[in-house]
């Protein structure tokens, strides 16, 4: 399970200070399929890469199997990006010198896996339509091929979490469905998702909301649609 | 594999930098290796020039005038031939090429010429080329200065009496203007014969080989070592010979070392802003690999495998035009030399060693911007 405990973060800007993340508690258990989401500056992305292990809270905890990710060395936590976690962002990110397989390959290798590339992959190549595209380097693919291949690549290999900050936020209805089933697929075959996101394809879909404003938690439904209260 | 592959692929997506940086890679070891064997041809050339100008020590017992010794009077002092031997075998005297000499006034025609019999006298420590700068006189033979030969009335080749004795003319001199045009050259034991002083010298000559150092420094430190080893004997130093050896090599050194030393900033400032740019460039890749737990060390080592490989192939280049140039372009100007301008194998592990050196030096702060990245702040902005 991946687990918010009263996490708190301040950056200074111009001599002010901005309260991205005030005491959020929240937990993501395998099979969760979580929507972040608030206005701009609410601290989403804050929290996203908190729980990726790449920003340190100012307070509070990261847990990850009841570990905190932050009393880790920089090398485990590596590993923790390594093999846990798989990250989509809004602007894909793809190696713009290799190919889309290469691109794919990176995370898988980096996971530890050596043989198999094909076989495990297949399938989600397949189910994201970018089967064949894996000989073209991303300049060659439209928006939507890219973002598709960039969510490939965070699940190369099976992490445990995958962490989606506006995934579809560049892309058509089309493809934005596609990337929606995708990891709507992955919670369902037992991963912790997280997406953080302003879509209303999202938001008008049945499942676990989280709101955020100004770096709290205001409002949180679960499962059931029903309110959790809010995590301050 | 996967790390290989990024590097080279890397360096294909951006082909106009790599060659740029292998350019700048070979033109530095290009003009290192060129600086390089000029250096070495160079000295070798100018030590054989010098020698022609003759030997810069003088070395006498100390109840010897040397003004006897320059005039070849019959005041001169002799003594055992043993000591330059001696002398030879302490490496710790900054003197080399010894010559073991027994000189004696001639009347030849109502002139003078000087019988000079000489022996070199080797330390163990002389190359075999440089062991030429002291050439030994064939046995039944004489060596002539121009103006004992004119006054002997002898060509290269004839038979010339002196002393009431035979010898063969194995060589005339060119000219000099010195007492040395006066010379007969004579094996050492065959003028011991003639004066009836078997195993006996008036002089010795020898280089004070200066090594980089100041003049006035080596001449104090083999003034002190000589009074130490060898109490009874004096030097004296014709300083211009040794000063103009050291100042012109210094000379060309220097020149040499100011034109590398330029040629160095400019592959760094070469390396470095090549190295900005792509470090600048590449902040969304880094920042993605980051997130993918690919560490900062795996990133840094993609970036200095890649300047590695580039330096390797850079030397390898840059050797090979450095030492055609060598050869193509320092052959006709060494006129003087012992062996041939070549290529030097035995220098291409330290020069592709110094090659890597500056590359990996001179990546050093694109290397301190890439680790400062912050990765949150490339992945979310807008």
């Amino acid at each position: 399970m991946l687990e918010l405990r009263d996490v708190v973060k301040r950056y200074s800007r111009g001599g002010k200070t901005i309260v991205a993340a005030d005491g959020v508690s929240f937990a993501v258990r395998p099979g969760d399929f979580l929507i972040v989401h608030g206005p701009s500056g609410s601290g989403k992305s804050t929290l996203l890469m908190m729980l990726g292990g790449m920003l340190p809270p100012d307070g509070g905890e990261v847990l990850f199997a009841n570990e905190d990710i932050y009393g880790w060395s920089p090398a485990r936590r590596n590993a923790y990006r390594r093999s846990t976690v798989g990250f989509v962002f809004q602007r894909f990110f793809l190696v713009p010198y290799l190919s889309v397989r290469d691109n794919i390959r990176l995370q898988f290798m980096l996971r530890g896996k050596r043989g198999g590339f094909d076989d495990v992959t297949g399938e989600l190549v397949d189910r994201l339509g970018i089967g064949a595209r894996l000989d073209h380097r991303p300049a060659e693919l439209s928006v939507g091929e890219q973002q598709r291949v960039a969510l490939a690549r965070a699940l190369a290999g099976g992490p445990a979490v995958v962490l989606a900050d506006e995934p579809t936020g560049n892309l058509d209805e089309p493809n934005a469905r596609i990337i929606t089933e995708c990891l709507r697929e992955e919670a369902r075959r037992g991963r912790s998702v997280v997406v953080v996101t302003h879509d209303r394809a999202f938001l008008e879909e049945k499942g676990d909301r989280l709101e955020l404003r100004e770096g709290q938690v205001v409002r949180e439904e679960r499962g059931n649609g029903d309110p959790a209260g809010s995590g301050t | 594999m996967m790390f290989l592959r990024m590097v080279v692929q890397q360096a294909r997506h951006r082909w106009a930098v790599t060659l740029l940086l292998c350019l700048a890679m070979t033109a530095l070891v290009s003009l290192y290796v060129y600086l390089d064997n000029s250096r070495r041809f160079t000295n070798r050339s100018m030590q054989l020039i010098m020698k022609n100008m003759g030997h810069n020590l003088l070395i006498l017992p100390k109840e010897a005038d040397p003004v006897s010794t320059y005039l070849c009077t019959d005041t001169q002092v002799v003594f055992p031939e043993s000591f330059c031997d001696r002398m030879s075998a302490r490496l710790e005297l900054a003197a080399r090429y010894y010559a073991a000499v027994l000189q004696w006034r001639v009347p030849v025609g109502g002139s003078l010429v000087i019988a000079t019999g000489i022996r070199p006298v080797h330390r163990r420590d002389e190359t075999a080329e440089k062991s030429h700068l002291v050439p030994a006189v064939p046995v039944g033979c004489v060596r002539l200065g121009s103006a004992a030969a004119r006054l002997l009335g002898a060509q290269a080749g004839e038979d010339v009496r002196v002393c009431e004795r035979a010898f063969r003319v194995a060589a005339i001199a060119e000219p000099l203007g010195t007492l040395d045009d006066y010379r007969v050259y004579m094996p050492l034991s065959e003028a011991q014969a003639l004066l009836g002083e078997t195993g006996k010298i008036n002089a010795i000559l020898a280089f004070l080989c200066l090594h980089g150092k100041s003049l006035h420094d080596v001449t104090a430190y083999q003034q002190a070592a000589m009074n130490r080893l060898f109490p009874g004997f004096k030097v004296i130093s014709r300083s211009r010979i040794a000063q103009g050896r050291y100042m012109a090599r210094r000379t060309t050194q220097v020149y040499l070392m100011y034109l590398f030393g330029i040629v160095l900033v400019i592959t760094v400032v070469i390396i470095v802003v090549t190295g900005l740019q792509e470090v600048s460039e590449r902040r969304q890749e880094v920042g993605m690999l980051l997130a993918m737990g690919a560490g900062y060390t795996y990133i840094v080592g993609m970036y200095v495998l890649k300047l590695l490989v580039l330096a390797l192939i850079g030397s390898g280049v840059g050797f090979a035009v450095g030492s055609v140039l060598s050869r193509e372009l320092l052959s006709p100007v060494l006129q003087v030399q012992t062996s041939a301008v070549r290529i030097l194998w035995s220098r291409l592990p330290p020069t592709a060693l110094m090659a890597c050196a500056v590359a990996v030096a001179a990546a050093f702060l694109p290397i301190m911007v890439l680790v400062r990245m912050d990765p949150k702040a490339i992945l979310t902005e807008e």
